[in-house]
């Protein structure tokens, strides 16, 4: 079994209160708190990394990981707690703070300038390239050349970032990082596109820094390289550090694909059996769900399921593979899969879900204006009158229909969703990792809501890296 | 958030009516605070327009060369002995037409607003001094110019129709479904997407809607002076998106009000006659209106900063 423990309780047992473990830490974190309105999406983060360390964060996505590395950052601002650099109380006001302080990170999008060539992107802050005045264009070439050298990419210094590939973008990215020289290394996610061998490249770099005195943070979806790499490890879900490993605990933890399903499984989640799904001749993935069932679809690495299914409802390409449900096959707009009484509840609410600045009510009708008009006109009253019906059916806590949306904390929010996908009057309901940055309350609510909804023969299509959090509800899980 | 910004407009604009009143006798006449609406209808009316653009989150540089074309458009067909509400008909759809175009490009050819309505805005300007070979269209029979200098119980007709016009496109935002779609892409085009909305076809319907109402604007215009000329609305673009920016929508879009456009246009309206009267420099009133503009939208941001803060 797994033994946790808890490193940093401060009420019993101080450890990071005493001076000598304070300025032994590279960086440590006390009750760190990341608020937006209503939603908390860290709380009391202590959190600590040692030199010569690598101490990896897991969660689910929404978990507040990268949350917490962007404060570390100084790219987001923590509401309150303190962050002490060797020692030291720091503010970290801004990117150029952190680098100051030593802090360098890879982010998950690369922060790389696609416009600029490999040798300028390498050349930000480096001394060599800059002149008085003017960069110093032939310096800067040849200072990246080294740099590549030294970290094994045989690229081009001279290329444009746009023509690399993403494997490439990633290893500049981590290259630029590490040329920086910092003592503290954050890299988010920095293989989700590298192959083995590029990995095998990647921690043999990290042990040489780690070698050094310096610490990382790494952030990973992938056991093995948790195995691989980690001093140090600690479990982050819905903005809570829930559980902490060290090097000897992390040994004996046997490995699944993906992290999320070893973490706290429930008894009830391991007994049911995971069907392993294959494509057939023509690359069709199909999929029965039957009226009134929920299956639970989790990636087991190959495929990325969730834009598979977002293929399948009309929402992006996905070569070379596709995903049929009940017989039907992908369709090419979402206008249409939604005439089939197919909705999509996707991830990341705030870009693909609420509409900004917009009223709870309008946000719930935004599918079924049209219904509820007459010659155009809207029906106010009918309006109204459902909105409210719904909002008390789901338990939607919000003070009037006229409320912003960006009022509502990320669980009622969720609601507002499967609200509006209830009014389009679904038979499938395809929901993308639906209880990520969600509080345990509103979990359970949404979970009774699929549920309620399951008796009235609502079917449900759920991509999950967490299966077990939605394993009460769920009757079939599907892994591909 | 909305209804705010409503009551801080509408105390600005008391506000500067009582200063210019306290100044000066003439400024706060009846007939004088009509002139004051009369004056800005034009402008007015291209704002309503604009506010839809803006709603979408896009932004139309071509209404003032719009305006001038179908101003053209106007007088030709009214100098050829057309009956004038044909003329009218044809003036709107001219504008309508370019208003599509932009939509076009801009909703199906994925093509950045502000390169689009910049290549109109040279487009439309080029066709209306080749029509006219860069002279004025005059010598109008006066049946335009009589319809618009008329007085209704006492005020000028182009109050009514600006009035009308803003009830129109009030009833169009918040009482249609269409409105609702445009709000929504432009609050989140993604979402909107998802959902179900056809968002091409709604983002060129605001282009049509901002191109007709350039066109209405170019009707007023063209009555005023009893011809049409080809370097007519000037900078009309500019000031319309002023007044839709001072009544708080947001140029990335999804927020935008028809009674807070009015409301803006309004302010400038008031700024501008209450400088004339005065006597003051209009360069004053341009330094004065560029504080303003500035101003509002700071002052929008520190309003709405808690609520949107998110990442």
């Amino acid at each position: 079994m797994i033994k946790v423990y808890k490193p940093f309780d401060y009420k019993k047992n101080s450890i990071l209160d005493q001076p000598k473990a304070m300025s032994q830490s590279l960086l440590f974190t006390r009750k760190i708190y990341k608020r937006y309105g209503d939603f908390t999406a860290l709380s009391d983060i202590n959190f600590r990394l040692q030199p010569g360390t690598v101490h990896t964060l897991v969660g689910a996505n929404g978990a507040g990981k990268s949350t917490f590395v962007k404060l570390l950052y100084g790219e987001l601002q923590p509401s309150s707690g303190k962050i002490f650099i060797g020692g030291h109380h720091r503010v970290i006001g801004s990117p150029h703070r952190a680098l100051d302080y030593g802090i360098a990170m890879v982010s998950q999008d690369f922060g790389l300038c696609e416009n600029l060539s490999i040798a300028a992107n390498l050349s930000f802050r480096s001394p060599q390239a800059r002149g008085k005045f003017w960069y110093r264009k032939r310096a800067a070439g040849s200072a990246a050349r080294s740099m590549l050298e030294e970290m094994e990419i045989g690229l081009d210094p001279g290329l444009p970032v746009a023509a690399l590939s993403v494997a490439d973008k990633q290893r500049v990215a981590i290259c630029r990082a590490m040329q920086l020289k910092p003592r503290i290394l954050i890299l988010d996610e920095p293989t989700s596109v590298l192959s083995a061998a590029q990995f095998a490249q990647l921690s043999g770099h990290i042990r040489r820094f780690t070698a050094g005195g310096g610490g990382v943070i790494y952030i990973t979806h992938k056991m093995p390289e948790v195995k691989a790499l980690s001093d140090e490890l600690s479990i982050l879900r819905d903005g809570e550090i829930i559980a902490a490993y060290n090097r000897k605990s992390i040994d004996e933890m046997d490995i699944t694909g993906y992290f999320g399903n070893i973490r706290t499984a429930s008894k009830r989640a391991r007994q049911k059996k995971i069907h392993h799904l294959l494509p057939d001749a023509q690359n069709r993935v199909d999929l029965h769900i039957p009226p009134g069932h929920m299956a639970c679809l989790t990636a087991s690495g190959e495929y990325d399921v969730q834009e598979l299914v977002r293929h399948f409802f009309g929402a992006g390409p996905y070569p070379g593979l596709s995903l049929q449900v009940n017989g039907y096959p992908p369709v090419g707009n979402p206008a249409a899969s939604l005439r089939r009484k197919i909705a999509l509840i996707s991830d990341d609410r705030y870009n693909n879900g609420i509409i900004h600045c917009s009223p709870v009510g309008d946000n719930i009708m935004l599918a079924a204006f049209r219904v509820f008009s007459r010659f155009a006109l809207l029906r106010s009253g009918a309006i109204k009158q459902e909105c409210r019906q719904l909002l008390n059916q789901l338990l939607i806590k919000h003070r009037s229909l006229a409320q912003d949306i960006g009022e509502l904390s990320g669980g009622n929010q969720q609601k507002v969703l499967i609200a509006r996908s209830i009014l389009v009057d679904f038979e499938l309901l395809l929901l993308i990792e639906p209880l990520a940055g969600i509080d345990i309350k509103g979990k359970q609510d949404i979970l009774d809501i699929m549920k309620a909804l399951k008796k009235k023969g609502k079917s449900f299509l759920v991509v999950t890296s967490a299966p077990e959090e939605i394993a009460e509800a769920c009757d079939e899980n599907y892994s591909l | 958030m909305k209804r705010n910004i409503t009551y801080v407009l509408i105390f600005v604009l008391v506000a500067l009516v009582a200063v210019f009143a306290f100044l000066s006798k003439v400024f706060f006449s009846p007939a004088n605070l009509l002139n004051i609406i009369d004056q800005v209808s034009i402008i007015g009316i291209v704002a309503l327009g604009m506010a839809f653009v803006i709603l979408t989150g896009g932004i139309d540089l071509s209404v003032g060369s719009i305006a001038a074309v179908s101003g053209i458009v106007l007088a030709f067909f009214i100098g050829k002995g057309l009956p004038l509400p044909v003329s009218l008909l044809l003036c709107a759809v001219s504008g309508a037409l370019i208003g599509a175009l932009n939509g076009f490009f801009i909703g199906y050819g994925k093509i950045t607003p502000f390169i689009v309505t910049l290549g109109s805005m040279s487009f439309a300007r080029g066709v209306a001094l080749f029509l006219t070979d860069g002279a004025s269209v005059s010598g109008l029979p006066g049946n335009l110019t009589g319809l618009v200098n008329s007085y209704w119980l006492g005020i000028p007709f182009s109050v009514y129709f600006y009035l009308l016009l803003a009830a129109v496109c009030f009833v169009f935002l918040n009482l249609t479904f269409w409105g609702k779609y445009m709000t929504a892409l432009g609050g989140n085009e993604r979402a909107a997407w998802l959902s179900g909305i056809r968002v091409k076809r709604y983002k060129l319907i605001a282009y049509v809607i901002s191109g007709t109402f350039a066109a209405f604007g170019s009707m007023l215009l063209v009555g005023k002076l009893n011809s049409a000329q080809p370097q007519a609305g000037n900078l009309y673009e500019l000031n319309s998106i002023a007044a839709v920016v001072i009544g708080g929508a947001s140029l990335s879009g999804g927020r935008a009000s028809i009674i807070n456009t009015v409301l803006g246009t309004l302010i400038l309206g008031v700024l501008q006659n209450g400088f004339s009267i005065l006597n003051l420099s209009s360069y004053f009133q341009q330094i004065f209106v560029g504080f303003i503009l500035v101003g509002a939208v700071f002052s929008y941001r520190i309003l709405n900063q808690q609520s949107y803060e998110k990442n």
